[in-house]
């Protein structure tokens, strides 16, 4: 169990009340797939970095943020908000992604696209990938760079999928810790 | 740098890339459905359903090949590969 020891100072007087929060216990995970199939975490690991290859980090995070988002991979999404914490991205920025559509101006154009795209192949289901979103893609990143991106994409799908199924239980991750 | 539409479509998959997934899937399908992406979760019925009927191994690798699967699907569907392609 989490438990989490806050200070509370009330602004009308000097009184200090030491307040324990009692937050709900910890579930396990369900399958430690990693350590049952290694063969397949293996070829996951190679994958990832075979698809980030040439794909800017600051977008990278974003990507992985936004699909884990989606995805409900609470695993993913301590994982990748600390390391883009870690390598200088704004908390704002990490934020205001559940809602990017409201929230434009935190981002480039370029992110923008990669973002949408990020969205249109993670609800595959919800109307395949819209060619204004394709295109609007396309407008920003050449050929290749398209081709990792989308690869990108994917693999971060594949990574919740996994999370999510085998219930990985977030909180434990550090910064860098698999880098 | 703007691509045009129509090419950016047949976009080949990096070798690395490619060379990967299929190592993934065949990794996958040693251990040997539908899914829904977006939302929703895993529920804990569906999952103790299959792990009766699978062990640990089998599941690991199941749920390695079910992903993969999902994988190739985005590569395929995002990319808009026509059915019956040998360009991909």
């Amino acid at each position: 169990m989490m438990t989490h020891t806050d200070e509370t100072t009330k602004s009308t007087t000097t009184e200090t009340t030491a307040a324990t929060v009692r937050y709900a216990p910890e579930h396990s995970p369900r399958l430690n797939w990693a350590q049952l199939a290694p063969d397949v975490y293996k070829a996951m690991i190679k994958l990832d970095a075979a698809a980030r290859r040439g794909v800017d980090p600051v977008l990278l995070e974003l990507v992985k943020i936004r699909a884990s988002q989606l995805n409900h991979c609470a695993f993913c999404l301590d994982m990748h908000t600390k390391d883009a914490l870690a390598a200088g991205e704004s908390v704002e920025r990490i934020v205001q992604l559940s809602a990017w559509e409201e929230s434009e101006h935190f981002y480039t154009e370029q992110e923008l696209a990669a973002i949408a795209l990020t969205e249109a192949v993670t609800v595959l289901t919800d109307g395949f990938v819209p060619d204004e979103v394709y295109e609007r893609a396309a407008a920003h990143f050449d050929e290749a760079e398209l081709a990792q991106l989308i690869a990108a994409i994917t693999v971060i799908n594949a990574w919740n999928r996994f999370g999510v199924t085998c219930r990985l239980v977030p909180g434990h991750y550090q910064a860098g810790q698999y880098k | 740098m703007t691509a045009a539409p129509g090419t950016a479509r047949t976009t080949r998959l990096d070798v690395g890339v490619r060379t990967a997934m299929q190592a993934l899937s065949a990794a996958a399908k040693k251990g040997t459905s539908r899914t829904k992406s977006g939302g929703g979760l895993v529920p804990d019925e569906v999952y103790e359903r299959a792990a009766k009927h699978f062990d640990e191994g089998r599941l690991a690798h199941l749920i390695g090949l079910i992903t993969a699967i999902n994988g190739w699907n985005r590569l395929m569907v995002s990319r808009r590969i026509p059915a019956g392609g040998t360009e991909w």
